[in-house]
């Protein structure tokens, strides 16, 4: 007899922002929380050895899409594979190096403050955005079962 | 030539693993399932009438669409793993191209496309795709969970 898979709909991903959103105490703590319960389900989908380094190397194929998308810099490479927690290091070193570089157009829009502890705000929320919308998207076509 | 006593694969299988709007996982546990009747098929001489060339351009021109390099990965594996062109191969060796695309670690999303076009295209060419399938798709419906039962 064969295995059943029932793959959770579209819906569960809306549910577990507004569930992620309305729990934290702020954006940064809003965004931690969605993204670990993302990449707890990441993990899930990697336990099968068979697919664990393809899956893997799907997610860095959305996360380099989608990271240059928010960003316009190209900050995740595109022939070396890497493993779910490496991507987490390389766009997090990454998204903070790009926010120091464009910090003159990030003030001048008014999106951050031109002292130390704002840029490094900053920098983690649009990490954190990058990686939970990478992760969603990734999820949302890989498929999560319920 | 009888083919009734190979394994057939349900139309609705083939119909589930070309739906690009399903999850990938649900695509490839499909896939893997219809191995055991490709496999079968192919150690006959149903094999015999398989035209590899033509089979092996169908599935790049499916996957350059998908992804422009699609086509380039299909061949390096296929030079890599068995040491010749695609187009080369046997038909016996046909489904462990995407096999050995997965292992390789290629992106999952093109494995799967590869394995859908590929496994679909052979199941039609083996004649393994029970057509009295559909009747039931008309008069009752049929289920996912069905069609990963079958």
């Amino acid at each position: 007899m064969s295995t059943v898979y029932r793959f959770v709909n579209r819906r569960f991903f809306e549910e577990l922002r507004e569930e992620s959103f309305s729990s934290g105490r702020d954006t940064e703590h809003r965004l931690q929380i969605w993204v670990s319960k993302l990449y707890s389900l990441v993990l899930d989908a990697l336990k099968d050895p068979r697919t664990k380094s393809s899956i893997e190397r799907f997610i860095q194929k959305t996360c380099r899409e989608i990271s240059m998308a928010t960003l316009e810099a190209d900050i995740v490479p595109e022939k070396f594979p890497l493993s779910v927690d490496e991507l987490i290091e390389v766009i997090t070193k990454a998204v903070h190096k790009v926010v120091k570089e464009k910090v003159e157009e990030y003030v001048n829009k008014g999106l951050v403050e031109p002292t130390a502890d704002s840029i490094a705000k900053f920098a983690k929320i649009k990490a954190l955005e990058i990686l939970g919308t990478c992760f969603e998207s990734s999820l949302i076509k890989l498929g999560v079962v319920a | 030539m009888n083919r009734g006593r190979f394994g057939r694969i349900s139309p609705y299988k083939i119909m589930l693993l070309m739906d690009s709007e399903q999850p990938l996982r649900l695509r490839y546990s499909i896939a893997m399932s219809m191995l055991p009747p490709l496999s079968a098929a192919l150690s006959t001489e149903a094999a015999e009438d398989i035209d590899v060339g033509r089979l092996i351009h169908i599935v790049e021109q499916y996957i350059s669409v998908y992804d422009l390099d699609g086509p380039k990965i299909l061949e390096e594996t296929c030079r890599k793993h068995f040491n010749k062109s695609c187009s080369e191969l046997s038909p016996r060796e046909l489904p462990n191209i995407p096999l050995k695309m997965l292992s390789d670690g290629v992106s999952f999303d093109i494995v799967v496309e590869t394995m859908a076009m590929l496994y679909s295209t052979l199941a039609y060419m083996l004649n393994i795709v029970a057509p009295e399938e559909y009747g039931k798709l008309l008069t009752r419906g049929v289920s996912i969970e069905d069609i990963q039962q079958s």
